[in-house]
């Protein structure tokens, strides 16, 4: 097999993938699967995290939550008097967030003044909500999995439905992009704060977003997902509207739809989105390009936890020729319990009770790191695991990679592709997500082949180059305690950690 | 454009997906569903066992054990061949102790699926168990006491569980590192002998296979194993719950973390219906659920708010209620939560809370079978359990026959406001003020890991 072909497995699948396109550019695949009496729905949006402009960080997730809000129909008892309640809260913010900005010269009694007439206008405009009415007819139709997912690169919106309600999906969601309304706006920013805690105050997610921080200093990869406190609590409903009108558009956006695909789904998802126009330009895209690291970068957060350690190298994405390669590196680094970490760290030093390693951090859209996690085994430290780490790189640069290793490493990432594709509401947003984000559903499908053409010796030459100490981050969790002060702020949108035992809520 | 709220539609008849039950020549028990959609295969095994059964001063010997297994590998093939050849297939084989019974799961791809079943027989047929992985279990063990506690969710988790059960009761303890040091070898093996027999398995499997040369398969990697008596040690019934009240878990963290409950009912318990509709209209479900739309969407004190019902098979299970919120909102929204108890037990549920978890109920029949993986994992359970065949269905009907009259009467009967456990987890500076006006506040710190 040549590189960029299928394998006949995957080629089996992929062949079983329509692909259509309407006029204003949404791209629309259908995957038939036989035996289902249900369709699970994907809407993906290519903006992320990485499209939000200094200041308004976080917006792109909190635009998500509010898109549950319903529109002009749903989640209103008279959209009419509703909407210029809607209006005037938002000047009275504003005049708010004025008075705030003054900071110590601002006026303490109209600020008071200003917030008790809004509390009060605010519970004028709850008495016009339905609340959650967007949930309530899916759920009513029998809709499962309702839910949204924001990362760095994109934006995807799910449910799945019993097979003789698609019209009810093409109706809904129709509306929702066409004309969303962001009610409640101002709870649900606190709704979205208490997310940020939650995420702040877990080591597991605390140590990937402090890791993007210290290895990207350009990029918006440095900023999590969640985005900063500060940020968020300025947040205007204003804002969220422009960033909808410049990023929510036809051309960006992709459906996936897996299941009971029938004669009518097509045209049905036509009839509801053809009339979708962009409302503006397509917005500028990301043109930041991170710069070469020249040096090691080092950060320590403490806090009530047992120490983790994460090393992370920048490392190439989709379209460049060592991406396959690293993307094998990473997995005969730190995939699997014969993986050269797990062996050399857990099971001979015994320094460490998990560790893996992995690429596509925090993003794919654009360059990303190449990243190892270790969780020290106590009383072995961050800095022995570091150590070991380095030598474990060390010995397979020097050594190189027998053959049936990279086998291995690539069996076990074809192998996993297959577990991805197997849950159907899943294979919608990865598809969709694929399509939306990189701008082809089949690249992931695709790098497999791509991963079976490699030799040994581009694992060892890519290691070589890209892994060395002067392109290293180094992000250390240590316990003790916390400052006084407000931590950092990160989101619980990546978690990952040692394979700690369960235990569901009794 | 069309208006979502005004469309209907006709019930959807749904053709239940069923495996097909086969028993090997030893008597286990085989669940299988082919799906030829993908070229992979999941498997999942039930046996009798479970932690509860651990001996008082040996709590951790069951997981233990179950990990020993794994890290240890079989006679044939030794922890690290076996590790080696998982990877090289890209599969999977994970076995495991929960409470009530020892499990493993496999997955690979359907080629594979020969030689998985020969991996997963002779692992568990004849576990090695070497002393060096034996250490290393230990090893692992202890770090993962250590660890217990490093996030707030699953600190407030755990010390309920311990609260509501009691610290050496079964169902509360946890395994400390005295008793992990304490665990043999020897155990490990009798152990192993004593529950990892035929006459107490149940194995499914689902995917691109063709059933009746997995049944070949199976019965030559497992049929000719003698079957023996499987009986796991009684539990004792020791009872030991802390009494209701608040407890404070000190935690310098962000916000509060919260869970507030009871013990409730044992599967089988003939109100389980009822309140299985309570629970979604209070707080498993929909964005629509009491909770949800009280706490997160109208107040926006939290992200995560949510209540469960969960009967269990041996003794009462728990009814619970979880989230976190800002210390400057706690008050408010543990006062909401009481609320919304108490308001269970006063009134009945609105015509329209009913009838909308009914409706997601009703219509979403056909997610039960939209994957052949979890069609045949639950026909497993369902035997495991002791539960009908056609569990599912009953379930459902009985469920859809319940009434608001009905919610209010099993509300009033196993909902005990007066006998709550509030555990908050937080910062007791910014917190305890607060949780004094609920009751006379006990610190519950969490145990030292190194005890």
């Amino acid at each position: 097999m040549t590189q960029g072909e299928l394998t006949p497995e995957l080629q089996a699948f992929a062949d079983t993938v329509v692909e259509r396109k309407l006029k204003n550019g949404l791209t629309v695949l259908l995957i038939p699967r036989q035996g289902l009496a249900t369709v699970h729905f994907a809407m993906a949006f290519g903006v992320g995290a990485v499209d939000e402009p200094d200041g308004r960080t976080g917006i792109a997730h909190l635009y998500e939550h509010m898109a549950f809000k319903g529109t002009e129909a749903v989640g209103t008892k008279s959209w009419r008097k509703e909407r210029p309640i809607l209006r005037k809260l938002d000047e009275m913010d504003a005049a708010m967030l004025a008075e705030h900005a003054r900071g110590a010269r601002g006026d303490e009694k109209k600020l008071a003044r200003l917030k008790a007439a809004f509390t009060r206008l605010e519970a004028q405009a709850e008495k016009l909500v339905e609340p959650n009415e967007l949930d309530s007819v899916y759920a009513r139709n029998g809709g499962q999995g309702l839910n949204a997912f924001t990362s760095q690169d994109g934006t995807c919106y799910i449910i799945a439905l019993p097979s003789n309600r698609v019209a009810l999906w093409t109706a809904m969601e129709g509306s929702r992009v066409r004309m969303p309304v962001l009610r409640q706006f101002y709870r649900e920013r606190n709704v979205v704060i208490e997310e940020l805690r939650i995420g702040d105050n877990n080591p597991y997610a605390r140590l990937y977003h402090e890791l993007e921080a210290l290895a990207f200093t350009a990029h918006p990869y440095r900023v999590p997902v969640v985005g900063w406190k500060s940020d968020l609590e300025r947040m205007t409903r204003q804002d969220l509207e422009d960033f909808f009108r410049s990023h929510y558009r036809p051309d960006r956006a992709v459906i996936a739809a897996v299941g009971a695909i029938g004669k009518d789904t097509f045209r049905l998802i036509e009839r509801e989105f053809s009339g979708w126009r962009a409302g503006t330009p397509p917005p500028r895209p990301v043109v930041t390009v991170e710069p070469e690291q020249q040096g090691e970068r080092r950060g320590v957060v403490h806090m009530q936890a047992n120490p983790a350690l994460g090393e992370a190298w920048p490392c190439p994405t989709w379209g460049h020729a060592d991406k396959a390669a690293l993307d094998a590196l990473a997995s005969i680094l730190g995939n699997g319990n014969s993986s050269r970490l797990h062996t050399g760290l857990v099971k001979q030093r015994q320094i460490a009770v998990a560790t893996g390693a992995f690429t596509e951090f925090p993003g794919e859209r654009y360059p990303n790191l190449l990243t190892a996690i270790v969780w020290p085994r106590h009383p072995h430290t961050p800095a022995e695991c570091e150590t070991a780490v380095t030598e474990e790189i060390n010995r397979l640069v020097k050594d190189g990679v027998p053959e049936r290793e990279l086998e291995k490493a690539v069996n076990m990432l074809e192998a996993q592709r297959f577990g991805q594709l197997q849950d159907n509401t899943w294979m919608a947003a990865e598809l969709a997500s694929a399509q939306a984000s990189l701008g082809d559903w089949r690249t992931r499908l695709r790098w497999v082949g791509e991963l079976r053409a490699l030799t040994s010796a581009d694992i060892v030459r890519v290691a070589g180059v890209y892994l060395v100490p002067r392109r290293r981050s180094v992000m250390t969790i240590l316990p003790g305690e916390a400052a006084a002060a407000a931590p950092v702020s990160t989101a619980p949108v990546r978690s990952a950690g040692p394979v700690l035992p369960e235990h569901p809520d009794a | 454009m069309t208006d979502p709220r005004k469309l209907s539609f006709p019930r959807l008849a749904v053709q239940p997906r069923e495996t097909t039950r086969h028993v090997l020549r030893n008597g286990i028990v085989v669940h299988l569903l082919e799906d030829h959609t993908l070229p992979v295969v999941n498997l999942g095994l039930l046996v009798r066992a479970g932690t509860v059964h651990d001996p008082a001063d040996r709590a951790g010997l069951g997981s233990m054990t179950s990990t020993a297994m794994r890290l240890g590998g079989s006679r044939l093939l030794p922890g690290d061949a076996l590790d080696e050849e998982l990877d090289h297939l890209g599969a999977s084989l994970d076995p495991g102790m929960d409470d009530e019974s020892f499990h493993l799961f496999g997955w690979s791809l359907a080629r594979h699926l020969p030689r998985m079943a020969e991996i997963m027989a002779s692992l568990l047929r004849e576990p090695a168990f070497p002393p060096d992985k034996v250490e290393l279990t230990r090893l692992h063990e202890l770090e993962m006491i250590q660890r217990r506690w490093d996030t707030p969710q699953q600190v407030a988790s755990l010390m309920y569980r311990r609260a509501v059960y009691g610290l050496e009761n079964p169902w509360g303890r946890l395994g400390n590192a005295a008793q992990a040091k304490a665990v043999t070898r020897e155990e490990m093996i009798a152990l192993h002998r004593s529950f990892c027999r035929p006459g107490a398995m149940i194995l499914a499997a689902a995917g691109d296979f063709d059933s009746s040369a997995l049944l070949e398969t199976l019965n030559g990697a497992l049929g000719d194993w003698s079957p023996g008596p499987a009986e796991p040690a009684p539990v004792p019934d020791i009872g030991g719950a802390l009494p209701p009240g608040v407890y404070l878990v000190p935690r310098e963290i962000g916000q509060a973390n919260l869970r507030i409950g009871h013990l409730s009912i044992r599967q089988g318990d003939p109100d389980h219906f009822a309140l299985k509709l309570m629970d979604m209209v209070l707080g498993n479900g929909t964005f629509n659920s009491r909770l949800f739309r009280d706490i997160r969407t109208k107040r926006g004190l939290a992200y995560s708010i949510w209540s469960r019902v969960n009967p269990r098979p041996m003794v009462p299970g728990t009814f619970t209620i979880g989230g976190e919120t800002k210390y400057e909102a706690l008050h408010e929204a543990i006062d909401a939560i009481l609320g919304h108890i108490r308001a269970l037990r006063a009134t009945e549920a609105t015509d329209a809370e009913v009838k909308l978890a009914k409706d997601q109920l009703d219509h979403g029949l056909a997610f039960e079978f939209q994957s052949s993986w979890e069609v045949a994992w639950r026909s497993a359970r369902y035997e495991y359990d002791g539960l009908p065949a056609n569990w599912l269905l009953h379930e459902r009907e009985q469920v859809l026959a319940a009434t608001k009259a009905g919610i209010l009467a099993a509300a009033k009967t196993h909902l005990h406001p007066e006998s709550l456990v509030v555990i908050a987890v937080g910062d007791p500076a910014k917190c305890r003020t607060t949780l004094e006006k609920f009751g006379a506040v006990r610190e519950f710190p969490i145990p030292d890991t190194a005890a």
